[in-house]
């Protein structure tokens, strides 16, 4: 082989080299963009994610994922408020609509109407009683327990005054108030009475 | 007047019929009401502890049909009458919904604890009677009522304090000898030992403990009850008044002209 075939080599080599090496930086810039744009569209997931208010919690040592490392999805708190404040708002509605049929209820002076009235009213206690909001409760569920039992026992004997129908709307109102304490419960109930409403049953 | 009232007319006037409770209200209206943790004792020993046996019976099954049938086994003896009457009110008002009827359940427990005390001005607590400390409390959501053991053998409250003080009052009675004749035996025995006077005794010695209670308060007291019978000898004898609701009164014909037509 001749030098001037010699140095031809070297050069080609070098050629080829210097090819491969940027065919290799390509390639390696490519599969790095490969990757940017993966990490990207992770980035993008995790946004929507973000927006949507998802977030991980450390999961305390129960995932059986390797892939998981651990971690549990959960509802978002805002997406829970959200919820809560709908079955508020639901509950609001009923609450709402009972008081203008206990409205209409108060000049009634018929018991057939009344009877009519009063399933009617049962029916939405029995719905807002369906309500987590009402549920979840004590005092609201007992307060929404208590008028149901003062309807099922006073609305078939005789019609009701202005002033016991009154006190309905007085206690289907408590039954959306915040906070709502126990006294409250026991204050409608020495109301009730007081009106000459059965609230219990007779036992003896 | 101020008035003592006895456990009948608590029961009445919280668990009566509405005829029974207008009766209540009418005699008691205009007059300043005490109680005393005697009556409330036996109030939870009575009516409370039978409830909370009511609702644990269907707990146990939540079953409508199981609960009746339990009812009519040997659970309540003397008292069946009462918590069967209460059963069928409670599962037909609820339209035999179990939801409905642990619901109400939950409710009552509460209703029949606060109306005890519904315009009572105060209690009085001579006696010091524990059964007075009983609480409805839950475990698992399940009602328990305290359990508080009277006996012969232990002095846990103060009723033979009371006794000791009324020495005269009782010489009085048992020379009388116009109360009931078990009251009188009992007494006759616990003036020699005032162990006579605790456990199933003092039970029985109820009607006298609650008048001597309305004697030897520092307030003037009279006694209300439904009970006119047993406790009007005592009442003559201690020279206390005594007020009973009159349940045989009819409700008055109507006056306003209307033909009886069909």
């Amino acid at each position: 082989m001749t030098a001037l075939q010699k140095n031809s080599d070297k050069i080609i080599n070098f050629i080829i080299e210097e090819n491969q090496q940027k065919l290799y930086n390509t390639m390696l810039i490519l599969k790095v963009d490969g990757l940017e744009n993966q990490v990207k569209s992770l980035e993008d997931r995790l946004t929507q994610y973000e927006r949507e208010q998802i977030f991980f919690l450390e999961d305390e040592g129960n995932s059986h994922n390797p892939l998981n490392s651990g971690k549990t999805l959960f509802r978002a708190k805002d997406k829970m408020v959200s919820q809560n404040v709908d079955d508020f708002q639901q509950c609001k509605r009923i609450v709402e609509r009972a008081l203008e049929i206990l409205s209409d209820w108060e000049d009634i002076d018929d018991i057939k109407f009344q009877i009519q009235y009063a399933a009617v009213i049962i029916g939405k206690i029995d719905n807002l009683k369906k309500r987590k909001y009402i549920s979840s409760d004590e005092v609201r569920n007992k307060i929404c327990t208590l008028l149901r039992n003062v309807i099922r026992l006073n609305a078939t004997e005789e019609v009701l005054s202005k002033e016991q129908v009154t006190l309905l709307k007085e206690g289907i109102s408590l039954a959306i108030v915040e906070n709502i304490q126990k006294d409250e419960l026991f204050k409608l109930n020495r109301k009730l009475r007081k009106a000459e409403l059965s609230t219990m049953p007779a036992w003896e | 007047m101020n008035l003592l009232l006895d456990t009948t007319i608590q029961i009445d006037r919280i668990t009566g019929s509405k005829e029974r409770k207008r009766a209540v209200r009418g005699i008691l209206d205009n007059h300043v009401l005490y109680c005393s943790t005697y009556v409330l004792g036996e109030y939870y020993n009575n009516i409370v502890k039978d409830f909370v046996t009511l609702f644990s019976l269907f707990l146990i099954d939540r079953d409508i049909g199981e609960t009746g049938k339990r009812i009519n086994e040997r659970v309540f003896g003397r008292s069946q009458a009462r918590v069967a009457k209460l059963y069928a009110n409670i599962i037909s008002m609820c339209d035999y919904n179990t939801d409905e009827i642990e619901d109400t359940f939950r409710l009552y427990a509460d209703l029949i604890q606060e109306d005890f005390f519904e315009d009572i001005q105060e209690i009085l607590n001579i006696t010091k009677c524990e059964r007075a400390n009983a609480k409805i409390i839950y475990e698992d959501g399940k009602p328990i009522l305290q359990h508080v053991q009277c006996t012969k053998k232990k002095e846990i409250c103060e009723v033979c304090h009371l006794w000791r003080e009324s020495k005269g009052e009782v010489a009085r009675i048992i020379e009388d000898k116009t109360v009931n004749s078990k009251i009188l035996d009992i007494l006759i025995l616990a003036e020699h030992d005032e162990k006579g006077f605790r456990g199933r005794n003092c039970m029985t010695l109820g009607d006298m403990i609650i008048c001597l209670e309305a004697l030897k308060s520092e307030i003037s007291l009279g006694v209300c009850s439904s009970n006119k019978s047993d406790f009007q000898p005592i009442c003559d004898l201690l020279g206390i008044d005594l007020l009973a609701p009159d349940y045989s009164l009819k409700t008055t014909s109507r006056d306003d002209g209307e033909d009886d037509k069909v």
